[in-house]
């Protein structure tokens, strides 16, 4: 599923600017950091409600290619920023976690487990 | 190839700077991207627990040929069980840093899974040394 179809179908807002459109083939959903660390797959979509900096040094370790915040929760500017740095892109959804992930699967992204 | 970091108790915002320097360094000395991930995860987990759970911590990194080995030493409370502390879902974690997303009980688990050898010397009120070794050809 590529970034501009998640953009669509989950009225996500990009908070990180310009991205590259690239298609995202697998998905996880955890708000526990270890569980993300251990078993999300690599250039995957992180469908979380952790909005703090820490999930982006998470993300970053794992490759992660794409944080999408569910229930709308908001991040503060310094996660942006460093979300920015390292080249993740972060959308916010209104939808909660389990519509997000529905819609995601739906559309063809699935979840390897690693 | 050697570094060393200084861990601080508590700082989650400065929590993963190590492993992300690492995997930095890692990537362009262009080791394959399987051995990068579990010195990622294994060093993230070792450094997480200095800041959640001890006071201040030294990170040691190293690479030898074929070898990268990595010892986390911390002034701490130490851990009194230690095979408990291995066992999925253990945590102590206080429900400040539960809030963050850490305290699964999964973080030594993930190391033991990602490293070729772990050795875990602990002593009650004083602290904990971590040391494990990833092999690569
Ligand atoms: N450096 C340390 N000093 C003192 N206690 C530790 C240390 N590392 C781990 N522990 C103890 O071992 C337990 C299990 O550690 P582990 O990393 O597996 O889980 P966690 O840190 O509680 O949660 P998670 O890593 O999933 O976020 C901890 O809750 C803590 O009681
Ligand atoms: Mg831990």
């Amino acid at each position: 599923m590529k970034i501009s179809e998640m953009i669509e179908k989950l009225n996500l807002k990009i908070l990180t600017g310009d991205f590259e459109d690239c298609d995202v083939k697998f998905g996880y959903v955890s708000d526990m950091l270890s569980d993300v660390m251990g078993h999300a797959p690599s250039e995957s979509a992180l469908i979380t409600i952790l909005a703090h900096e820490n999930v982006i040094a998470v993300a970053m370790l794992r490759d992660i290619s794409i944080i999408i915040l569910a229930n709308n929760r908001m991040p503060d500017k310094k996660t942006i920023e460093k979300s920015c740095d390292e080249n993740i892109i972060i959308g916010v959804t209104q939808l909660s976690a389990f519509e997000t992930a529905g819609i995601l699967y739906n559309n063809g992204v699935s979840g390897k487990y690693e | 190839m050697d570094r060393k970091y200084i861990i601080e108790g508590g700082n989650f915002s400065e929590a993963g700077f190590a492993s992300s320097d690492v995997k930095k360094l890692l990537k362009k000395l262009g080791l394959p991207t399987n051995i990068i991930k579990k010195v990622a995860i294994a060093m993230y987990e070792a450094e997480i627990n200095v800041v959640a759970h001890a006071y201040r911590g030294e990170m040691e990194f190293k690479i030898v040929p074929g070898q990268i080995r990595v010892t986390v030493q911390d002034e701490g409370p130490g851990i009194p069980d230690v095979e408990l502390a291995f066992t999925e879902g253990f945590s102590t974690a206080s429900s400040k840093v539960r809030e963050m997303g850490f305290g699964a009980g999964m973080g030594l688990p993930n190391i033991k899974r990602n490293t070729d050898e772990i050795s875990l010397h602990t002593e009650v009120e004083k602290g904990t040394k971590l040391s494990f070794i990833i092999n690569f050809t």
